[in-house]
C-alpha cells in the first residue's frame, strides 16, 4: 500500500510539468501511475451494467390532403320486374356494375356507371387509413347506401407529387315498390396516416 | 526507470483484483457468505421496458419545429409540427441490483435519428425523472422514465430511428 502511494506521488509530479521527447522512461512511470489511479477509482464503485440500447423512433409526415376526382354514379336503373325485393345493385371499386340477381328481367341498368374516386397527396410510401361510413341516398324515397372502400392505401413513391388516387364503390338494395326518381347522397370520406 | 514503471503497472493490477474479488477462490470455505437475494457488488442490470416513441408527427410546412416528450408523459409541439401521434410513449427502464445502493445513470443528452434514405434529425435534452443519481429500493429495484426533444427542420418527412445507449453503475 505504501508502494502504491509512492507511485501516485510520482505521477502527480509528472503532471505538474511539461513532458519532452527525451523523457521516455519517466513517461512510462507516469503511465503506470495513471493505470493505478483508474483502477483505484473503479474498485469502490462496483459493478457497471453493460450498455443497453433503447431506441427512439418517429414518423414524420407531410400534411395529407384529399380531393374528390369523380362522383359515384349507378347510371339509370329501370325496375322491370312486376314484384321483387332485395335486389342489390352494386359498383365495385374498379367501377364494374352488378345489376341485381337477374339483369334485364327484374332490373335493367344503363348509362355510364362509375365508382367514386378520391386523390390523396402526402408523404411518399406512407400508409393511409380510409374510412367511409354508410349513408342514405335521398330522393322520392330513401335508399341505404353501403360503401365499398379500401381499408388502407399506400401512397407510393409519388405520393408527395402526383399523389395517389383510390376508388370507392358501393351498393343499394331495390324492390319493386321503390319510388322512382333521382336519388343523391354525400360521402363522408376520411383519410389519416396509419 | 522503465522497470519501475512496469512494476508499478503490475502492482496496480494486483491491487485492483484483490479489492474487486469478494472471496478467496483457493480457500476451502468461502470467506464471505453471500446472500442469495442480494449479493454484495452484484451486477447491476437494466432492462428497457418501453422505448421512446414520438409516434407520428404531421408537418404544417417546411419550416423548423420541435416535439417534446417529458419523463412524466406529457408532450408538446412547436413550430411547424401540427400534432404528435396518440401512440407516443415515454421511455421506461427498469434497474435491478444490490438493495439500497446508489447508482449513477448515464445516457446521452443528444443523439441522432436516421431515416432509410439517409436523412437525420436530432433528439436532444434527453432527461430522466430521477436525475443522474438514484437509489435502488430495499428489493434492489428501481425504474425511471426518460424523454427528450426532437428537432426538425426542412423537408424531413419519413420514418426515423436512433439508438440511445443507457448504462447504470454503482456510485
Amino acid at each position: 500500500m505504501l508502494f502504491v502511494n509512492s507511485v501516485m506521488t510520482i505521477r502527480a509530479g509528472r503532471l505538474a510539468r511539461t513532458w519532452t521527447s527525451g523523457e521516455n522512461m519517466k513517461t512510462h512511470l507516469g503511465i503506470g501511475g495513471a493505470c493505478l489511479l483508474s483502477v483505484m477509482a473503479a474498485s469502490p464503485a462496483g459493478a457497471v451494467s453493460p450498455a443497453t440500447q433503447a431506441t427512439a423512433t418517429a414518423k414524420i409526415y407531410k400534411p395529407l390532403t384529399i380531393a374528390s376526382v369523380q362522383n359515384l354514379n349507378f347510371g339509370t336503373i329501370v325496375l322491370t320486374g312486376a314484384t321483387f325485393s332485395g335486389e342489390v345493385v352494386s359498383i365495385s371499386q374498379a367501377g364494374a356494375l352488378t345489376c341485381g340477381s337477374n339483369p334485364g328481367v327484374l332490373l335493367t341498368c344503363s348509362g355510364s356507371a362509375q365508382a367514386a374516386q378520391y386523390k390523396l397527396v402526402g408523404t411518399n410510401n406512407a400508409t393511409v387509413t380510409i374510412t367511409c361510413p354508410g349513408f342514405n341516398l335521398t330522393g322520392p324515397g330513401t335508399l341505404a347506401f353501403t360503401p365499398n372502400a379500401p381499408a388502407t392505401v399506400n401512397l407510393g413513391a409519388t405520393g408527395a407529387t402526383t399523389g395517389y388516387t383510390f376508388s370507392i364503390g358501393g351498393s343499394i338494395t331495390l324492390a319493386s315498390t321503390t319510388p322512382d326518381g333521382v336519388y343523391t347522397g354525400t360521402f363522408q370520406v376520411t383519410a389519416d396516416y396509419q | 526507470m522503465a522497470r519501475l514503471g512496469f512494476l508499478a503497472l503490475a502492482a496496480c493490477v494486483t491491487f485492483g483484483a484483490s479489492a474487486a474479488s469478494g472471496q478467496c477462490r483457493l480457500c476451502d470455505l468461502p470467506s464471505i457468505a453471500p446472500s442469495p437475494a442480494a449479493p454484495p457488488n452484484a451486477d447491476v442490470q437494466l432492462q428497457v421496458e418501453t422505448n421512446l416513441s414520438f409516434d407520428r408527427m404531421i408537418l404544417t410546412g417546411p419550416g423548423s419545429g420541435a416535439a417534446t416528450i417529458r419523463p412524466d408523459g406529457s408532450s408538446g409541439t412547436e413550430g411547424s409540427i401540427m400534432e404528435l401521434g396518440p401512440r407516443a410513449t415515454v421511455g421506461t427502464v427498469v434497474v435491478h441490483g444490490e438493495p439500497n445502493r446508489t447508482v449513477r445513470i448515464a445516457l446521452p443528452r443528444r443523439i441522432e435519428l436516421f431515416s432509410v434514405g439517409g436523412g437525420h434529425i436530432t433528439l436532444d435534452d434527453v432527461i430522466t425523472d430521477v436525475g443522474a443519481i438514484a437509489r435502488l429500493d430495499t428489493a434492489g429495484n428501481m425504474s425511471f422514465r426518460f424523454g427528450g426533444r426532437l428537432i426538425l427542420s426542412g423537408d424531413c418527412d419519413g420514418p426515423y430511428r436512433g439508438d440511445l445507449p443507457i448504462s447504470v453503475e454503482y456510485q
